[in-house]
């Protein structure tokens, strides 16, 4: 009596596993088969801030302030996730130096369309920030002209001393803080001049 | 052989030949374009209709025009606005630190759009003051050749603008489109550069640039 009820117990634990294995393989399966098939291509996104430099000891009549450059904080990399049976490919996170959350998403029906991208940059208390999100037909390829898309960030006047402190040398200032979304081989190598 | 510096992990080395080699990625410069040879601009009002090759933050903002060449030349002035006689009116002067000269050999205004090297059209480099300072021969307006190792493109260029001091590796939108690296979609100077330290420069100080035909002067600093 007591060994058919533990059978009948055992029985139904190794259905409910059985089951539970079939439809997660079905679901990595699935996930499998869109990461393959119209997933979004890989995207990686950074924090860009630009800067130029005084020299103090320029001549007079030379060009006292130096070209442009940038320091960059990258973002987390990229994960796909299905929604409603459309591919996403999403980057979320934050960078040390901006109290702000970004979510930037690429999402597609099938491999034939390019997709939508959608860029949100949150405040702290969890509000989009001026002029975001921003919606558009994705506009990324991962060659030529089109695989790097630029969205100014508004930065405050306190933020932007701290930053000049935290981040840059002597006689360097800020100039403006944007983020940059881009699909080249190039931009998803790791290794970007720090 | 010698090592002039190490900028961001990479090594500056002056050959015995007097030549300078050092690996970097590239940032990219837009500065001195003003529509010389029909590019848009680098910089121009927010007014101004048209593509620009840099984000107008990048030159300044009112009582603080460090991008810009202004009336008075300092950042306090107010900037410079092509007129209609200039190749790109209505946009802003922007200025490289290697000048042009008329020719007739004589140095032009700073006011006037050809007095700086063209990023848009001429594919040259830009060095840190310590490169300017540091090397036996002249850098500024001198020959120099970038390669793209992972494209396999070469390119004669020219040393036309100084960088920040703690940054190497930085690049002409010119330079950039004919080595193949990327540029940005909206203002290609502001969202373009190549993320490895794969482009090698090499630079020969005191022999002055000749790129498309034009011979650029050396400029001591």
């Amino acid at each position: 009596m007591l060994n058919s009820r533990v059978l009948r117990k055992s029985l139904v634990t190794f259905s409910a596993l059985l089951c539970s294995g079939f439809f997660f393989g079905l679901y990595l399966l699935r996930a499998l088969a869109a990461e393959s098939s119209y997933a979004p291509p890989p995207f990686a996104c950074e924090v860009r801030y630009h800067f130029r430099e005084h020299f103090r000891h320029a001549k007079p009549g030379e060009k006292s302030v130096s070209a442009p450059s940038f320091e960059r904080e990258a973002l987390p990399t990229s994960h796909v996730a299905i929604s409603d049976g459309v591919s996403e490919r999403i980057v979320e996170g934050r960078v040390a130096h901006l109290p702000y959350h970004f979510s930037v998403k690429i999402s597609r029906g099938s491999d034939s369309e390019s997709g939508t991208l959608e860029v949100d940059v949150l405040d702290s208390s969890g509000n989009s920030l001026a002029g975001f999100p921003q919606v558009m037909p994705n506009p990324l390829t991962k060659t030529g002209d089109s695989s790097r898309k630029e969205f100014e960030l508004p930065v405050e006047k306190d933020l932007k001393k701290k930053i000049k402190k935290m981040l840059l040398a002597q006689d360097q200032f800020l100039t403006h803080v944007d983020l940059i979304v881009g699909m080249d081989d190039d931009f998803l190598s790791a290794d970007f001049p720090k | 052989m010698r090592t002039i510096g190490t900028i961001q992990g990479n090594d500056i080395i002056e050959l015995d030949d007097g030549s300078v080699r050092f690996f970097a990625g590239a940032t990219i410069d837009g500065d001195g374009t003003n529509g010389q040879f029909g590019q848009p601009p680098c910089y121009a009002p927010a007014s101004y209709h048209g593509q620009t090759l840099d984000v107008l933050a990048n030159a300044g903002q009112p009582g603080n025009w460090f991008g810009v060449v202004t009336d008075t030349g300092d950042e306090t002035g107010t900037p410079i606005v092509q007129k209609a006689t200039d190749p790109c009116s209505g946009a802003y002067v922007s200025a490289t630190s290697l000048y042009l000269f008329d020719k007739n050999g004589q140095p032009l205004p700073d006011c006037c759009p050809f007095k700086y090297v063209d990023s848009a059209t001429v594919p040259f480099i830009v060095v840190p003051p310590m490169i300017v300072s540091g090397v036996s021969g002249i850098a500024l307006g001198c020959r120099c050749l970038v390669t793209n190792s992972g494209t396999g493109k070469t390119i004669e260029a020219v040393v036309a603008d100084i960088g920040p001091s703690n940054h190497l590796g930085e690049i002409s939108v010119a330079c950039a489109k004919a080595i193949g690296v990327s540029t940005g979609t909206t203002h290609p100077a502001n969202g373009g550069g190549a993320a490895s330290p794969t482009i090698r420069y090499q630079l020969f100080p005191g022999t002055a640039a000749v790129v498309n035909g034009v011979t650029y002067p050396l400029q001591p600093s």
